[in-house]
Parts: C-alpha cells; sequence; structure tokens
C-alpha cells in the first residue's frame, strides 16, 4: 500500500490521495520531504470543488507517467500517440467556467505545478478582445477619457 | 494594496480575493452543496470584484506571454496597472496575417514591440508568417538577431505561404540560451561553419530543406547541437545525416507536405543522387517513431542498444528495411506495420528485449508472420 496524504479544503473537507498524486505539486513534496504532513495538509485557500479537479489533473499526469514507465521501462519516454492523448485531456480538462478556471490557476499557483499552472495561464486570456477580457474579469476602468486618449495615441502603433 | 515583492504574501491576498468572483455565476451553486449558499449571501455585497487587478506581476505576465504580442499591447487599454505591464512579458508571438496584409504595418509593429519590450529574458518568440517577398525577409534576420541577445529560449518560425528562403543571424548557431527550435516551410541557407547551440533540447523541422549551392547547411546545424534530446522531422530526409550522441527521442515522418514541397523533393533527390548514403547514428535513443518512406532513406543505420520503444511503419524498400529494422533488436516495446507481401522474421535478427508487441498488416500470411515474431522473442508477454 502507497502512503496518503490527505488535503483539508477550505471548507473542512479531507481528501485523501497518493503520496504519488500529492508529490506533483512541489510545495507539498517540499512539505513531504521536511516530515510535516502528519495530520492532514489544510488548504485554506484551495475550495472543495477546486481541489477535487487539482487532484483529477495530478492523478491524471501521474497515471499516464506510470503508464509511459509499464510500457516502455522508462519514466521520461512515452510514446508520442500518449503525448497527444494527454494533450487532448488537458485541452478537456480547461473547458470549465472562467472562476473555476482562475481558481484553477491560483491554486496551481500556490502547490506549485508548473504543467496546470501553464495550462490555465494559456487558456485564460488567450483569443479574447479587450471588451471580452474586462467583461469577463470586471475590470474597472480607472483612467479618464483623456488618460485612455493618451494611451491610446501613445501605443497607436500597435492599434492600427 | 499590492505587495508584489513578496510572493508568497500575494498569493495569499489572491486566494482571499478568490471568493467574490463566485458571484458571477450564481447558479452554479445552486446545484451544489449547501454550504456553497453561505459562502455566495456572504460575498454578493462585493461581487464583480476586479480579481485580475489583484494577481502579482509574475502571474499576470505569464498569463499575458501566452496571447499574441497585439493581444498583449492591447491589454494596456484595461487599466493603468496593465497600461506599461505588456513591456515585461517574457514571450513575443506575432502573427502577420493579423495585420490585413500590410507588410510595412506589420514591421513596424514588430520593431516597436521589440524595443519596448524589457524582460529580462525571452523565453520565447513565434513568428508567423506570410511573406512573399525576398526582400521582405531581412528584418526576419534582424528581430532574431535581437531576440538572441535577451536570452531566448525558444524560437519557432513558420512560413504560411510558401517554402522561404532567408539567412538567419549568425548568433542563433552560437546561442547559448536556446533550448527549443521549430522551423516550419524554411529553405534553410548560410548556416555557419561552425555552429554551437550548447542548450538546445528540441528541434523540429518541418518540410524544411536546404537550397542547392548551400547543401550542407542542414547538416551543419544538427551537427553543432551536442545535447539535442529530441529531433522531430516531419519531411523527406534526403542526403543528411543523423548522427547525434546524445539523442533520445526521433520522429522521422514522411508526410505529403504542399506540391511545391514534392516538386522541390524530387529536384533535391536528383540533385543529391538517389543512393546516396544516409547514415543514422543515435546510440542514445529511446525513443523512435518512424512513418512514411522515412527508414528507407537510410544505407547506414547503427545499433540502438538502449532503444526501448520502437513505432515503425514499413512500406516500401524491403533491403533497407531489413538493415532498418536490425538496428532496433534491442527495443522492449514495438508496433510494427507490415504493408509487404513477404512474411519471413522481418530483421532476420532474435528480439531478446522485446516485451510488448503491435503488430498491424496488410499481408494475406499474417499468422506466418505472427508466428516468426513470437519465434524470435525469448521475453515476449504481450501482443496484439
Amino acid at each position: 500500500m502507497s502512503k496518503k496524504i490527505i488535503f483539508e479544503s477550505s471548507e473542512g473537507e479531507s481528501f485523501e490521495v497518493d503520496e504519488a498524486v500529492a508529490l506533483e505539486c512541489q510545495t507539498i513534496k517540499n512539505m513531504i520531504e521536511d516530515d510535516c504532513t502528519d495530520g492532514g495538509i489544510p488548504l485554506a485557500n484551495v475550495n472543495s470543488a477546486t481541489l477535487t479537479k487539482v487532484i483529477d489533473y495530478c492523478k491524471k499526469h501521474v497515471e499516464a507517467a506510470a503508464a509511459a514507465e509499464a510500457n516502455a521501462g522508462d519514466k521520461d519516454i512515452y510514446g508520442a500517440n500518449k503525448d497527444i492523448e494527454l494533450k487532448t485531456w488537458d485541452e478537456e480538462f480547461v473547458k470549465v467556467d472562467q472562476p473555476l478556471l482562475f481558481d484553477l490557476m491560483l491554486a496551481a499557483n500556490f502547490l506549485i505545478i508548473p504543467g496546470l499552472l501553464d495550462l490555465t495561464c494559456k487558456t485564460m486570456m488567450r483569443g479574447k478582445t479587450v471588451l471580452q477580457i474586462r467583461e469577463i474579469f470586471h475590470i474597472k476602468k480607472d483612467y479618464t477619457d483623456a488618460e485612455e486618449a493618451e494611451v491610446r495615441k501613445e501605443n497607436a502603433w500597435a492599434f492600427e | 494594496e499590492f505587495c508584489c515583492d513578496h510572493h508568497n504574501c500575494c498569493c495569499y491576498c489572491c486566494f482571499v480575493f478568490i471568493s467574490p468572483l463566485r458571484s458571477m455565476k450564481p447558479f452554479r451553486f445552486l446545484q451544489s452543496a449547501g454550504s456553497n449558499r453561505v459562502e455566495l449571501s456572504l460575498v454578493t455585497n462585493s461581487s464583480y470584484m476586479d480579481i485580475i487587478s489583484h494577481l502579482p506581476d509574475d502571474l499576470l505576465l505569464r498569463i499575458l506571454s501566452f496571447s499574441t504580442t497585439k493581444d498583449t499591447i492591447a491589454t494596456s487599454l484595461l487599466s493603468k496597472r496593465l497600461r506599461s505591464l505588456w513591456t515585461l512579458a517574457p514571450g513575443l508571438g506575432y502573427d502577420e496575417s493579423n495585420h490585413n496584409g500590410d507588410y510595412e504595418r506589420f514591421t513596424k509593429f514588430v520593431h516597436k514591440s521589440f524595443v519596448s519590450n524589457k524582460a529580462p529574458v525571452l523565453e520565447r518568440l513565434h513568428l508567423s508568417l506570410v511573406t512573399k517577398y525576398l526582400f521582405e525577409v531581412e528584418d526576419i534576420a534582424q528581430w532574431i538577431h535581437l531576440a538572441v541577445s535577451h536570452h531566448l529560449q525558444e524560437l519557432r518560425i513558420k512560413f504560411r505561404s510558401k517554402q522561404v528562403s532567408v539567412s538567419l543571424p549568425s548568433s542563433l548557431y552560437t546561442s547559448e540560451t536556446l533550448q527549443r527550435l521549430t522551423l516550419i516551410n524554411y529553405l534553410l541557407r548560410d548556416v555557419p561553419v561552425h555552429v554551437l547551440i550548447p542548450s538546445l533540447k528540441t528541434l523540429s523541422l518541418k518540410f524544411v530543406t536546404c537550397s542547392f549551392s548551400d547543401k550542407m547547411s542542414l547538416q551543419r546545424l544538427l551537427s553543432g547541437c551536442p545535447n539535442l534530446e529530441e529531433l522531430s522531422v516531419e519531411q523527406d530526409i534526403i542526403g543528411f545525416n543523423i548522427v547525434l550522441l546524445s539523442l533520445q527521442r526521433l520522429n522521422i515522418s514522411h508526410k505529403s507536405g504542399s506540391k511545391e514541397f514534392w516538386a522541390l523533393g524530387k529536384i533535391v533527390k536528383k540533385y543529391f543522387g538517389l543512393h546516396r548514403p544516409c547514415v543514422i547514428d543515435v546510440p542514445s535513443l529511446k525513443y523512435l517513431k518512424s512513418s512514411g518512406t522515412a527508414s528507407s532513406n537510410f544505407c547506414q543505420i547503427e545499433n540502438m542498444p538502449e532503444l526501448v520503444r520502437a513505432d515503425v511503419d514499413l512500406t516500401l524498400g524491403v533491403s533497407t528495411h531489413k538493415k532498418f529494422l536490425r538496428a532496433l533488436t534491442s527495443v522492449h516495446h514495438l508496433t510494427l506495420c507490415w504493408h509487404m507481401k513477404q512474411v519471413v522474421n522481418p530483421s532476420g535478427r532474435i528480439f531478446n528485449q522485446l516485451v510488448h508487441l503491435v503488430l498491424y498488416t496488410s499481408s494475406g500470411h499474417y499468422s506466418d508472420l505472427v508466428t516468426c515474431m513470437l519465434q524470435d522473442s525469448p521475453k515476449l508477454r504481450g501482443a496484439y
């Protein structure tokens, strides 16, 4: 039996995961190495819905690496088909509503999961217009009309 | 309000500010547990909170760096905080097709944004170009030179319309920081005699050939990457050798490209001679994928003792295939597509390490083929 690690979400809900899955998070890896994971790890900043997704992500990536290892006998090397399958899985994984995507990004940043952080950052704004970004993220316009005109003028070459 | 110098502290701020966002889509919570509803009622007062502006700089820059540079600069209109943050984005991405076919405007845009960029390390430069005329491509060399001087780590150049010939700056070929290079639809030329890209780990070439007057360019590029781990060549490989001691992954496929490319390929074939020997010597290789007629282009293939996995698609040229397969006898995991009529063991060798075999064949005598392979693979545990 592999060692289990217990996460506690901001709502106080417990999530038991294999140590291998928890090790996907650099922050947790450091804690495990420092031997301070007994009695569970409280994640006051991560809610249950987000934590469930984060664990899904780590599990999938641990499984993919393990499957590659079983097939190929080498952890770093797996077939191109598996690469594509995992990429497709990742793309589906981030097809979530914006608030959850945002939570996932923050959790990946906090727990230090580089793959998930890049994946969520990449999906955050790409292909969206400025108007859409303002709407989705509720970015308040703190420019006066004159100031906005000035920014437009300053970067006029980019807005042509 | 922002404590950007203290990363951890900022992270914490973000998490505190995250709850208000939930109120954006309250219907989400109506379906979920009761506790969430309580949370919802707590936060409705502060709804429509601007969350992006509370992110630490590094996270915001990471988000910005994945957009094209045009989109990144457009965010300067959003708020005061974002007004000049784009100048620090560690990635630059240009797509000429976003500029209404006006090449002059496009170059002006690239120059201006390049000069404005103050990122200490440029992690990415992606160029997607529809350039048609040779005089236009000279700027490209300048941009790349500039990027290399900003410690560029990843470069991707894609010519959309056709194979374009342009000299890349010599500084690129001696870059100490470049880790990943992708070239698409490119006619390589003027590669200097001394190439050394010590950090390059991944090289991807799609429809890349050399100009006729400069047939050694591709060879020189490959020879100057002593630490290359992954090579992907999606094109006809004619007239060059793959001799890379550090290589771990190799993907050679011969997919159909543009008509223009095929015509060019024919001329190149004629020029180099059909039987010019090509050498493949990759002793550290662990993963190999080969499809199309790629494998029949090699005349001398050295053994690959470290090979763990190979996906090989064989169509034509039985004699070279034998050589090709002999080099694979150490493989653990083999997927083989067999399109020929002969049903002898394709290599005539014993696969001592083979534990997993997937066989695709259109041959009528497939059962004989399977028998051959089973007899010659003492460790085989699974075959499909």
